[in-house]
């Protein structure tokens, strides 16, 4: 993870007030970083049905192309940071759905909640979520067989549900809870649980892990029990979970877990790792 | 040159291009780390015989491993880089994925990869299982203990094979204390191994013999029995010789371990140090003892 000193920055502050929909895909480093504060201005948004211009409803401050900062309020600012391919982009404040989407590079940090439908079809870079994540985070877009093909999404907080579905590569990380239907139609790729893993979870798995740190309100009935054991693989997640800032301890690494397979309704190569809480 | 009272020989190590990996193995407790790092650096003393070169490099703290558990760092050279696969797949497959509770990665970054865990997951039977971690693809293969863990490429680089030095002295206690209190100090280094046992040589070799179906032979001008029946290259007084072998990563790895392996061995009882070469015709490492040794300003040198 990079240092970010927001001297060296582009810093673009919401001033929209009203609740109308803002679309602005335009949002991402590579599109706004070493341009002028007249060319980020004249950059083309979505308000509503009318087109405007970035300069129309935020301001520009302009101190470096280091990074790019989004702030102010941003709850109906929609597509941050889509299709990102490249640089660093740090949002201030809870963004719009769809932040993130079918990102490919950089990295992503926002500094509070993300809502509903974001990070979807992600296929690289690093998505770091300060607070807590909607439905269908990391998940497939509506109408897609694939979700996320790649990369390292991290929550701080809690999940809602079917988070990762559809998942077909990278890695989902989460300190507290994950909702119901938790890697729901997984193909493949790892998802850990710090907290509690909600019912339901990998329904329709075909392979890919869900690991679960802090217990299992229910399995469903398409998975067997396998086994109890100490993956070799869990020390590796455990250290880059830490030096991602998640919650991690010792029992964890030295403790062991219940595998379960499944989901046989699907392919069956799936699994569920449960840590065997003390 | 005279490093406390022994005549180090104006002469030079040659030594071989080699291709060298750098891989390591952790497990549940010292034990079974042992067990498998001796296993896996066993028979493995020259690539004419073995097929390659190996050795232990270092055991690693439970802080410098992967999966913070104990683990020890191995070196294995071998003459071609088609070789490394073979050899590398061969032995983790046998002597590490074998041993209870081990796991095995790679330690070696670098743009020359070979498949390691990539062929051994098919031991795995279809049910071998692939994580992507920060950028690394590892294998977990069910295994009847639990799964084994591997890496999936191993990275190698060009290093060199065949440093060396002869240690010649009155008697052969003299000879065998220095011998050890060398391999003691290049152990402390990184980057090269002691692919002998012991880090030691008593049977060091000559191109070619008097049998045409033999490609070596015992080095006859170093052989204590043998003075008076050949050309001798031992000094008047000495009965016994050993030779430390050493490969490294790099060129300057290979002359630190020679400096501070001759600097260690030069004790009582030790009348000189040279080193084996063929003339400079064959090698493309040449390690000229003076030079090497004139680079370290140490206590001692007369």
């Amino acid at each position: 993870m990079m240092a970010m000193n927001e001297n060296r920055s582009v810093y673009l502050e919401s001033f929209i007030e009203d609740t109308l929909p803002v679309e602005a895909p335009c949002l991402t480093p590579g599109s706004v970083l070493g341009r002028s504060e007249k060319e980020i201005a004249s950059l083309p948004v979505l308000v509503g049905n009318r087109k405007q211009k970035i300069g129309d409803i935020f301001r520009i401050s302009r101190s470096g192309d280091d990074f790019l900062v989004v702030g102010g309020n941003l709850r109906h600012v929609k597509r941050i940071g889509q299709k990102m391919e490249t640089g660093i982009l740090l949002i201030k404040g809870t963004p719009g759905m769809h932040l993130g989407e079918e990102m490919s590079g950089g990295e992503l940090r926002v500094e509070g909640d993300i809502p509903d439908w974001c990070l979807c079809g992600m296929s690289g870079g690093l998505a770091h979520v300060s607070g807590s994540a909607g439905n269908m985070t990391a998940s497939a877009l509506p109408g897609e067989s694939r979700g996320m093909k790649g990369g390292v999404v991290v929550i701080a907080g809690n999940t809602g549900s079917r988070t990762g579905d559809a998942m077909r590569r990278g890695l989902i990380a989460i300190g507290g809870n994950a909702a119901e239907f938790g890697g729901s139609r997984m193909v493949a790729g790892t998802i850990i649980v710090c907290g509690r893993l909600a019912r339901r979870a990998g329904g329709g798995m075909k392979r890919g892990s869900i690991i679960a740190l802090g217990g299992v309100d229910d399995i469903l009935p398409s998975f067997a029990k396998t086994c109890r054991y100490r993956p070799s693989f869990i020390p590796l997640y455990m250290k880059y979970l830490a030096e991602q800032g998640l919650p991690v301890d010792d029992s964890i690494t030295s403790g062991e877990f219940v595998r379960w397979v499944g989901d046989c309704t699907s392919l069956g190569k799936g699994e569920i790792l449960e840590h065997e809480v003390a | 040159m005279r490093i406390n009272g022994v005549e180090i020989v104006d002469t030079f190590a040659e030594a071989f291009g080699m291709w060298g990996a750098r891989f390591c193995v952790t497990a549940e407790n010292s034990r079974w780390l042992d067990a498998a790092a001796r296993s896996v650096t066993g028979f493995a003393t020259s690539v004419i015989g073995c097929g390659c070169e190996a050795g232990i490099e270092r055991y690693l703290d439970t802080s410098e491993t992967p999966d913070g558990r104990p683990g020890v760092h191995v070196l294995l050279f071998t003459p071609s880089k088609k070789n490394m696969g073979k050899q590398l797949v061969g032995r983790i497959g046998q002597a590490v994925m074998t041993c209870p509770t081990t796991a095995c990665f790679d330690a070696l970054e670098g743009s020359e990869r070979v498949p390691v865990g990539a062929g051994l997951r098919y031991f795995g039977d279809t049910f071998q299982v692939s994580k992507m971690l920060d950028g690394k693809r590892y294998w977990r293969v069910p295994v009847m203990e639990g799964e084994f863990l591997v890496s999936d490429s191993f990275g190698m680089q060009k290093g060199v094979g065949g440093g060396n030095f002869l240690i010649i002295g009155r008697d052969a206690a003299s000879v065998l204390r220095a011998a050890e209190a060398a391999v003691d100090a290049i152990g402390s280094l990184q980057g090269v191994i002691l692919p002998f046992p012991g880090g030691v040589v008593r049977s060091g070799s000559q191109v070619g013999s008097r049998y045409s179906f033999l490609p070596a032979s015992t080095n006859v001008a170093f052989c204590p029995t043998l003075r008076g029946l050949v050309e001798s290259a031992l000094p008047d007084d000495s009965n016994s010789v050993l030779e430390i072998v050493i490969d490294g990563l790099d060129d300057e790895g290979v002359a630190e371990a020679m400096r501070t392996g001759i600097r260690a061995a030069c004790i009582e009882g030790i009348l000189q140090i040279t080193a084996g070469n063929y003339g400079g015709s064959l090698g493309d490492h040449l390690f000229r003892l003076h030079e090497i040794l004139e680079k370290s300003a140490g206590d001692g040198n007369e």
